[in-house]
């Protein structure tokens, strides 16, 4: 049964990071482009900003599953865990989109809530960043502990 | 060593799945009670004592537009039919689909119709009603008399107050995306704001059409 959930885990984690990489990127763009904003300079290192945590995520899950590493691919905890918080981001920016309850919806020509989006940018990124640094962690404990 | 410093990774790293696990928990959980808050919807019975009052001032703001004969010693006829327009306007603009009376009965309203009714209430019926309607015409045209003087400025100082109201209500429903909608002081749960919203636009209304049958008694019975 623990098997079962870690793969579906292990499965679903790797849908939804690429998922809400792609709904991403496309509020921010719709964001810019509302605010007639060029994507250079200034505004393309805030944009960085939000969506690296994104690419580094998926370059971590791609050397965890080409590598095979157990340590992190069977590590239900932490699978278990990493979903959860990515659904939470899929689920905010599902809501930036189709949560017609929220009058800002309305305010914009996108019909994409950009203040609601803005406002979960923080602990979206916060959330990346942490499974990062656990994958990371893990890798290290794998590669440089276990070998000894 | 090495043992150690792998039972001290392995700990970091649960504790820091634990955090992981905490956070998304909480935001997935803060997520749903804000959907939950802002998705509140209200039965619209026209039950209530100020929908009822609302309607009924309505009626009676119909009935003395028709049943208006000059009569009033303090200001003359074309004073007065100008002033039997202006209320007419006023009715008409009260009496719309726009305006709370629109909306059907018997049916849910959510948070963007009170938005929708209350922005109607600000940028339509006391701008083109009051301000540009009601006060242009009594103090921009040095009318003599007590009525346009002293009566109808304390009306306006009651608009106001309802204007305040009506902002207040603009900004909150704006700031329903907000992170803070549900996480402020008073409430971290579903509160349903939406009863509360929905009273005070509703006795924005009423008071507002209160204001408008006293101005068509007076153009009516030519007392105040």
């Amino acid at each position: 049964m623990a098997k079962i959930i870690n793969r579906l885990c292990l499965v679903l984690k790797l849908v939804i990071i690429l998922l809400t990489f792609g709904l991403t990127i496309f509020i921010m763009f719709s964001m810019y482009d509302s605010l007639e904003k060029e994507l250079v300079g200034q505004n393309l290192l805030e944009f960085l900003k939000v969506i690296l945590p994104f690419i580094v995520l998926i370059i971590l899950f791609t050397i965890n599953i080409m590598m095979g590493q157990k340590v992190v691919n069977d590590n239900i905890f932490f699978n278990i865990a990493s979903t959860f918080s990515l659904m939470s981001v899929a689920y905010i920016c599902y809501r930036a989109m189709y949560d017609t309850n929220m009058i800002f919806l309305y305010k914009t020509e996108r019909n994409i809530n950009f203040t609601y989006f803005s406002d979960q940018i923080l602990i979206i990124k916060f959330m990346l960043y942490l499974i990062a640094i656990i994958d990371i962690v893990l890798i290290i404990r794998n590669k440089f502990l276990h070998k000894k | 060593m090495g043992k150690f410093i792998d039972n001290y990774l392995n700990i970091i790293t649960n504790m820091l799945c634990g955090i992981l696990l905490i956070l998304g928990g909480y935001n997935i959980i803060v997520n749903v009670l804000h959907a939950g808050e802002v998705g509140k919807t209200l039965y619209l019975s026209g039950n209530d004592a100020s929908y009822q009052e609302y309607t009924a001032n309505l009626k009676k703001i119909e009935s003395n537009i028709n049943n208006y004969e000059y009569k009033n010693s303090e200001y003359d006829a074309i004073t007065m039919s100008t002033l039997k327009t202006k209320i007419s306007y006023c009715y008409s603009l009260l009496n719309s689909t726009e305006a709370i009376g629109g909306l059907t009965l018997n049916t849910y309203i959510n948070q963007y119709d009170i938005y929708r009714i209350n922005n109607n209430f600000m940028n339509t019926i006391v701008n083109e009603c009051w301000i540009s309607g009601m006060s242009s015409f009594t103090f921009g045209n040095n009318h003599q008399g007590k009525y346009f003087h002293d009566v109808l400025p304390k009306y306006s100082q009651t608009i106001v107050l309802l204007v305040n109201d009506s902002d207040y209500l603009r900004n909150e429903l704006l700031n329903n995306s907000s992170f803070a909608y549900t996480t402020n002081n008073s409430s971290i749960f579903v509160r349903n704001t939406i009863s509360e919203q929905y009273a005070m636009l509703m006795r924005n209304y009423e008071q507002f059409s209160e204001i408008i049958y006293k101005v068509s008694e007076y153009l009516v019975d030519g007392e105040y």
